[in-house]
């Protein structure tokens, strides 16, 4: 690699980080359900990467780099939290409990049953199955940020598809049983 | 319904998310095409990504002083797209009969299920926009007796005789085919007007009131949802 090529990787870097809060903002409500401590994780994830944007010679493995910063600040955030900190943040998590059929036709509810469902996983399944489906990264890629075997990602995900499988379709039934209803009255 | 092996239910998710080479997913799809528990789980498994992977896009980090007003105007009106476009393809996956490629076949229609199809498109790209065309054309000529295409935010200019790169086309279209329908988002509609600007739909073109509504009530009356 040339020192042009590493100067435009690095550059290119950090125009890509100035473009990405969103998707660390969105990807770390995924994992901890708090927006506030979600913009907390994505501002230093931002400014960590900042930092060290000029380690990342290869552009198209930016966001697999990206997203293992915020996995690596979670981490950091989890170890340093005190146990009287996670009954506050479970206050702040989205809210338990599924919406009702009728509510569905407003996308806001949709979203948070998607949400409360995906909360309720264990960790590494919620990591795994919204880095692949927000953000579309790779089996391998998803390897690289969490520091595990493919084989572990592709069973996070088998199972945390079919526990979201089995609580979201089941509302769907009602859904359309209740829509059904509602047009024979 | 009958379990599937967690091999099976893995391979279904590789296809889904393009992780299998061409071997394996030829072998797969045939599979799909021939095994209709799979044909299912595969269904099932693709609604359950879609909803998930549209459940955040909402999701905006609060506001920080960087961003000015327009800026961030235009960054609620995208995320405001989204939350339309997961409202439409969320009500066409659950109410509409479900295909790998997300198309209604013949079988299908031989077997007594709705022969009406509503194809919605919403992309400002007018090779997409003609591929929308495509698409209502090709299941006009394969029997289905009502298709609806409904048009909003950038696609909206589809549908607008002053700026439409394919006018000629869409009225040979409503000339050609009288049940077609075509229809205009009055919410888009709206939305445009209100920045002063005048918008003028090519002759027939319907004007819906909400183009997620009208979706929301076509699906619920079993019709067929195609996102072009």
């Amino acid at each position: 690699m040339s020192v042009f090529d590493w100067f435009c990787g690095a550059r290119q870097a950090q125009q890509q980080l100035a473009e990405s809060r969103q998707r660390l903002y969105r990807m770390a409500l995924a994992w901890t359900g708090d927006p506030a401590l979600a913009d907390d994780l994505a501002q230093e994830t931002l400014t960590r990467a900042l930092q060290k944007a000029h380690q990342v010679r290869d552009p198209e493995r930016f966001n697999g780099w990206l997203f293992a910063v915020l996995h690596s600040c979670w981490r950091e955030h989890l170890r340093r939290r005190r146990p009287e900190q996670l009954d506050e943040e479970e206050k702040h998590r989205l809210p338990a409990g599924d919406p009702g059929p009728a509510q569905l036709r407003n996308s806001g509810q949709i979203s948070a049953l998607v949400r409360a469902a995906v909360a309720d996983l264990p960790d590494g399944q919620r990591q795994v199955v919204s880095l692949v489906d927000l953000e579309g990264l790779s089996y391998a890629e998803v390897a690289g940020v969490l520091s595990v075997p493919v084989g572990t990602v592709m069973s996070r995900l088998c199972r945390a598809r079919r526990a979201l499988q089995s609580r979201l379709l089941n509302l769907h039934q009602e859904t359309t049983e209740s829509a059904r209803l509602r047009s024979v009255k | 319904m009958k379990s599937l092996s967690e091999l099976d239910e893995i391979s279904i998710n590789a296809l889904l998310d393009g992780e299998l080479d061409g071997d394996e997913r030829a072998i797969l799809l045939e599979r799909l095409a021939n095994e209709p528990e799979l044909r299912g789980a595969h269904s099932r498994l693709a609604i359950t990504r879609d909803l998930v992977a549209h459940a955040w896009d909402d999701a905006e980090p609060p506001y920080r002083e960087k961003y000015p007003p327009q800026r961030r105007r235009r960054r609620f009106a995208v995320a405001a797209a989204m939350i339309l476009l997961m409202v439409g393809f969320f009500a066409g996956r659950v109410m509409g009969p479900e295909t790998v490629v997300g198309v209604p076949s013949s079988a299908e229609t031989s077997q007594g299920q709705s022969d009406q199809v509503i194809v919605h498109i919403m992309d400002a790209d007018p090779a997409r926009q003609r591929a929308a065309l495509d698409r209502v054309e090709n299941l006009l000529a394969e029997g289905y007796h009502r298709v609806e295409l409904v048009a909003h935010s950038e696609a909206l200019d589809l549908l607008r005789s002053d700026r439409s790169a394919d006018a000629g086309r869409v009225r040979e279209l409503i000339s050609a085919h009288p049940d077609l329908r075509l229809f205009a988002c009055g919410n888009t509609i709206a939305r445009i007007e209100r920045q002063g600007e005048r918008v003028q739909l090519i002759e027939g073109i319907v004007r819906a009131s909400s183009a997620v509504d009208h979706i929301v009530d076509r699906l619920q009356n079993g019709w067929h949802y195609i996102k072009a």
